[in-house]
């Protein structure tokens, strides 16, 4: 059932990747001259902090296969921390951005720009959000060996927040 | 009927039925002055008899949307209503207003009618689909609080189940949104940008969630399937509804003097809002193959399935045809519109109202499950008779906006509005006579409460 | 010897191409071949993840078909569109 929304959720990432692409053959000079504007190491730091939470995400799996429910909430917890990293970073860039005056309706660019950015940084939070419920839930004991199903939905649902974030990063702010 | 304060939902639907009559008559009574300009003049002009046909639909599927609600969330919540006699007042609170306010649409001109309800004091009126006196939409909003008051502190005692919560949150979402029309700024394009809260954000958005629930609760019963698996089904449809139903706004954006990225964010979000849809199709499909039982009321089941298929259809496929704003520079406002009004309408919402009818009238009146075979056979003559008709309707509609977008908009030499609309008279005419089908449909879905009474209820 | 889980394996391969990805990025590089190169990475890396972290490796082969799908039509979309993009401008 959670892969059906996934797919569902990564064929609406897919089309606003494929509208950017199409949208920059038509205005290639300007999406390369704004693409120059970003921040490409927060870009990058962000995707590095998502790959590792991701995996951070497979440990508490592991671990909860294993039946060490305890390890499971740590690697949890470590996970939404970072989490919490990719969230202030990605503000930071945000705030930057806006006190530069830079909004949606600045160019075609950045309009994609924003949406797709700060659409998948709800993701982010609607991530958290689940993985917090899930550390909880491990905490009290709720998952086992044998049920584990909530922390593999949770998992699954990180793990599809951080590939669309492996994608969006070297189309926004790398290719040109 | 396992709570008696079930009860009160059924002068609900009665209501419901009674003002879908009143609906479809305006309704052709229009259709013909698409044809004969001065037919009824001046006693019911074009534009009074529109006003009374959309408004008469929204309330009747009000009507229908509390009457499902005061019928599901006791049995959801194995707890009876907080309230049956708040229920019961409210509801002549809302059936007199609402015929007062139609009666003021047909007895005095609209001016003079805002002039006596005081309209100058907070102006309101005057916009499409929200030209109800300001005080009929106070009346509105003490009606929904009362009624939220009254489901969500039944919710509250008994047990919580997805249903239900759904369900809560869909007419709160209703109630929230319908604030919106309050607010009436002279800029005319903030006008138009906060009326589509109210219009879209329902039909697309808190709408679909009381849809779900309903249909998920009708299937519930007719399969007898695992409440945990219609459950699941539940949060992925609704996940869906609203990510691609909230941002799709920005489809109602194009051109209007709002900003240029709305073109791209509304393409791109509503082409998926048939996404919902497609899964309901999906959904109810499913669930009936998987049933555990034979649920003796054959025409609540054919009601649950018609109405995903034919929602798909007109609010996704018909949607989908003029959502992207290329196509819709051509097509916004034409005939196009009217074919998808016509059949997502019906097929989200007057089916899902009718299925929540058929499945929980039979019960209602005193019966253990259901209708006699005859009534059940006549009522299904009636869904048959009503939806092709409407599936004609749209047909029809969908040709004259095609020629019409062709002739007025696309060709080399460009022709007048009225010029067009004389050329596609002859589709017009057709939807009529699919019009004239519908009401005979209609006609025998009413004569299907009477028949058969006195006989046995039908076994499986 | 190093004895690595497969996922952590999966993740130094992650880090690595992310570094490769923001190293092009700074010197600014361009041209069909780096592009050839980011789509494949790309593509290397989400499959990673949906293979190791996802746990697709485990499933029905329908779902791993329907990413494999996913993947290509995204990524060669986007190569299209790059391409449109040369020859509009050549």
């Amino acid at each position: 059932m959670i892969w059906i929304f996934i797919y569902a959720e990564l064929l609406v990432f897919g089309i606003l990747f494929l509208a950017y692409a199409f949208a920059r053959s038509r205005n290639v000079v300007l999406f390369n001259a704004s693409q120059l504007e970003l921040n490409r190491t927060a870009g990058a730091v962000n995707t590095l902090v998502l790959i590792t939470s991701s995996y951070f995400v497979v440990r508490a799996v592991a671990a909860i296969r294993a039946d060490r429910a305890e390890a499971c909430a740590r690697w949890l917890l470590a996970a939404v921390g970072l989490g919490g990293v990719f969230v202030v970073v990605k503000l930071s860039e945000f705030a930057a951005k806006s006190a530069a005056g830079i909004g949606l309706s600045t160019n075609t660019f950045y309009m994609f720009y924003w949406s797709m950015t700060f659409f998948h940084f709800m993701h982010v939070l609607l991530g958290m959000v689940i993985l917090l419920a899930v550390w909880w839930k491990a905490r009290q004991g709720a998952y086992s060996a044998s049920e584990h199903t909530g922390v593999e939905t949770g998992a699954s649902y990180w793990h599809m927040v951080d590939l669309v974030w492996i994608i969006l990063f070297p189309l926004v702010y790398v290719m040109r | 009927m396992q709570y008696s304060s079930q009860a009160v939902a059924k002068p609900y639907f009665i209501a419901a039925i009674g003002l879908f009559v009143g609906q479809i008559l305006f309704g052709l009574i229009m259709g013909l002055q698409y044809v004969w300009g001065d037919f009824l003049f001046p006693e019911i002009p074009f534009n009074v008899a529109r006003m009374v046909h959309t408004n008469l639909l929204i309330v009747w599927l009000l009507f229908g949307f509390m009457g499902a609600a005061y019928y599901i969330v006791p049995e959801e919540t194995e707890t009876e209503l907080a309230s049956p006699k708040l229920a019961l007042a409210l509801f002549w609170i809302f059936l007199v207003a609402g015929a007062l306010t139609i009666l003021g649409y047909l007895l005095v001109p609209y001016a003079r009618l805002a002039e006596i309800t005081g309209n100058g004091l907070l102006p309101t009126m005057g916009r499409e689909f929200l030209e109800q006196p300001t005080i009929t939409k106070i009346g509105i909003v003490i009606v929904a609080l009362g009624f939220l008051y009254n489901i969500t502190m039944t919710i509250l005692k008994g047990r919580k189940t997805v249903i239900s919560l759904v369900l809560l949150l869909g007419l709160w979402g209703l109630a929230v949104f319908f604030l919106f029309s309050f607010y009436n700024p002279a800029n005319l394009v903030l006008d138009k940008y906060y009326w589509w809260w109210v219009v879209h954000l329902w039909v697309e958005g808190v709408w679909e969630l009381i849809l779900g629930s309903i249909l998920a609760f009708v299937l519930i019963k007719v399969t007898g399937v695992d409440r945990e698996i219609i459950e699941k089904w539940l949060y992925v449809i609704i996940a869906m509804t609203l990510i691609t139903g909230i941002i799709g706004t920005g489809h109602h954006y194009y051109w209007i003097g709002t900003p240029e990225y709305w073109q791209w964010l509304g393409s791109v979000f509503s082409a998926l809002e048939p996404i919902p849809f497609f899964m309901m199709v999906i959904f109810a499909f499913n669930m009936v193959n998987q049933r555990r039982r034979e649920h003796p009321n054959k025409a609540a089941t054919l009601w649950a399935l018609g109405t995903p298929v034919m929602a798909f259809l007109g609010a996704g496929v018909w949607g989908f045809m003029h959502t992207l704003a290329p196509v819709n520079y051509y097509t916004h406002g034409t005939q196009i519109t009217a074919a998808h009004g016509h059949m997502a309408f019906y097929g989200a919402y007057v089916m899902v109202v009718l299925a929540i009818i058929s499945y929980a009238m039979p019960i209602l009146r005193g019966r253990a499950a259901a209708n006699s075979g005859k009534a059940q056979v006549v009522e299904m003559w009636a869904f048959w008779l009503m939806t092709v008709s409407m599936v004609f309707i749209t047909l029809f509609l969908t040709g004259a906006g095609i020629l019409q977008v062709w002739l007025q908009r696309v060709s080399e030499d460009p022709q007048p509005f009225m010029v067009v609309q004389e050329k596609i008279a002859l589709f017009y005419w057709m939807r009529e006579v699919a019009g004239l089908f519908f009401l005979t449909g209609l006609a025998l879905y009413i004569i299907s409460f009477f028949v058969g009474s006195r006989e046995e209820e039908a076994t499986v | 010897m190093l004895n690595l889980r497969p996922c952590t394996l999966t993740w130094l391969v992650l880090v690595s191409l992310t570094l490769m990805a923001l190293a092009i990025g700074q010197a600014g590089l361009a041209g069909w071949g780096i592009l050839a190169l980011l789509l494949v990475s790309t593509f290397v890396k989400t499959w990673l993840v949906a293979e190791y972290f996802m746990g697709l490796r485990r499933v029905a082969l329908r779902w791993r078909l329907i990413m494999a799908a996913y993947l290509v039509l995204v990524l060669s979309g986007i190569a299209l569109a790059w391409w449109l993009a040369a020859r509009a401008a050549a």
